[in-house]
């Protein structure tokens, strides 16, 4: 085997359970694949290729899209909202609308990001900060910010959201996270909503790591 | 809920998501046993209706859609179910001889690489499965020693990828194939290059062909 193998469309039916007829079937559809050609013009395909069918298929049964939006979401175009989700999912998926779609790019940043009100309830989040304190992102929907602060921080937690708001940078509290260290400095800013004010704050790790998508504690799937 | 295989041959992963996500453990079987009796193959049963749906159900803990204790429910559900189905040995299957199945280092989730196991058992191989957790050193000394036509290697994840890398290098010196999977490798595509692998099983059925290839 070589470092970089490649295969018949036999082999890749083999390994997908698809059909030759079904994988040039998505080959032209979407331009899903561009496999090279022998000398003796033979489709070859190469790892990534059949990764990438085995992700389209999976995207396919296990979500129900279409092959196009299967086959945007394998190539890592924006999460689609066509996810399964319980009717008691009251929560907008990711790619609902403009404000969803930002959504979305916020779960993918490495920071904790919070939208707070003026008494200092968690109006939103985005995932990493989920993670980081081991909730579901809905549950955190009117938690009061402190209550996710290290008891010593919390006064100066509270200062985030409180009369007179102001922007502030830097401002280095304790969150309490799954890991021992929860370091993160908050950048803030007071955002008009209304009638009223909601402060954005944009958490980085101090704690050198980074935010770990995966904690090796907690059981990556 | 309707029929779990369609007629055109589809398995409704997207039905058996939902069920794992309920944590109906009798119906989740059930489900499980219609789609095995239509496939009659635990190969294909793990890779058309397991892999999909243990993905899904890990991409939902991911996006903060379900907790961790949810995933946690529906892998024991679906680790329970798989163990106690029947090897189905594929027709005219020839011994192709022995492999050696490991998740080395600090990495203890191995219910992607017991599936793999069962379905190289299926199409042939004397699988030697050693869990999680596995030494490094210990595994290269056993390759030493028992001379496998291919090792696999499974990672959940991989804060750092030097370690595996290192034990793949050692046993690449041994003139052994090392094949590698598990969800660590499915994120980044790339990465089973970069760790020096010979291939990445993106799911059994995958794995079970490249082991064929390895084995030519």
């Amino acid at each position: 085997m070589s470092s970089t193998p490649t295969y018949s469309v036999g082999e890749v039916g083999s390994m997908t359970g698809l059909s030759p007829h079904t994988i040039r079937a998505w080959e032209r559809r979407h331009d899903a694949l561009q496999p090279t050609r022998s000398s003796t013009g033979q489709r070859q395909y190469s790892a990534e290729d059949v990764d990438f069918l085995i992700r389209v298929k999976q995207l396919t049964r296990a979500r129900g899209l279409s092959l196009k939006l299967a086959v945007m979401e394998a190539r890592g175009v924006m999460p689609v909202s066509e996810t399964v989700t319980d009717a008691s999912d009251d929560e907008p998926a990711a790619g609902d609308g403009p404000g969803g779609t930002w959504r979305a790019v916020a779960d993918l940043l490495p920071y904790l990001m919070v939208l707070l009100d003026s008494r200092g309830r968690i109006v939103d989040a985005n995932i990493p900060v989920a993670r980081a304190v081991g909730r579901l992102r809905r549950e955190l929907q009117g938690v009061r910010f402190v209550e996710l602060v290290e008891p010593h921080d919390r006064a100066k937690a509270a200062k985030i959201y409180r009369a007179p708001l102001q922007q502030r940078r830097g401002w280095e509290v304790n969150v309490k996270t799954r890991s021992a260290r929860g370091l993160f400095s908050f950048d803030c800013w007071p955002i008009r909503r209304g009638d009223g004010w909601l402060v954005a704050c944009i958490g980085r790790d101090l704690n050198g790591a980074g935010l770990e998508f995966w904690p090796a504690d907690e059981g990556a799937p | 809920m309707g029929r779990a295989v369609t007629r055109t041959g589809g398995v409704r992963v997207r039905d058996f998501v939902h069920i794992l996500r309920k944590g109906d453990k009798g119906q989740a079987a059930a489900f499980v046993q219609e789609v095995f009796a239509q496939t009659g193959s635990r190969v294909a049963l793990f890779a058309d209706l397991i892999h999909p749906a243990q993905y899904e159900i890990g991409d939902l803990w991911y996006r903060g859609e379900i907790g961790i204790a949810d995933e946690h429910r529906a892998t024991a559900i679906v680790e329970e179910i798989t163990s106690a189905l029947p090897p189905t040995p594929a027709q005219g299957r020839l011994p192709r001889g022995r492999c050696i199945l490991a998740a080395v280092g600090a990495e203890q989730h191995v219910v992607g690489l017991r599936l793999v196991a069962a379905a190289l058992e299926d199409d042939g191989w004397t699988v030697t499965m050693l869990g999680g957790r596995t030494p490094g050193a210990e595994l290269v000394e056993m390759v030493r020693k028992r001379r496998p036509k291919f090792v696999g290697l499974s990672a959940a994840y991989l804060p750092r990828s030097d370690s595996i890398k290192t034990t793949i290098g050692e046993l690449k010196r041994l003139r052994v194939r090392v094949l590698v999977g598990g969800p660590a490798f499915n994120r980044n595509l790339s990465l089973w290059t970069k760790v020096g692998a010979d291939g990445h099983g993106a799911d059994v059925r995958v794995a079970v062909a490249l082991a064929r290839i390895a084995a030519a």
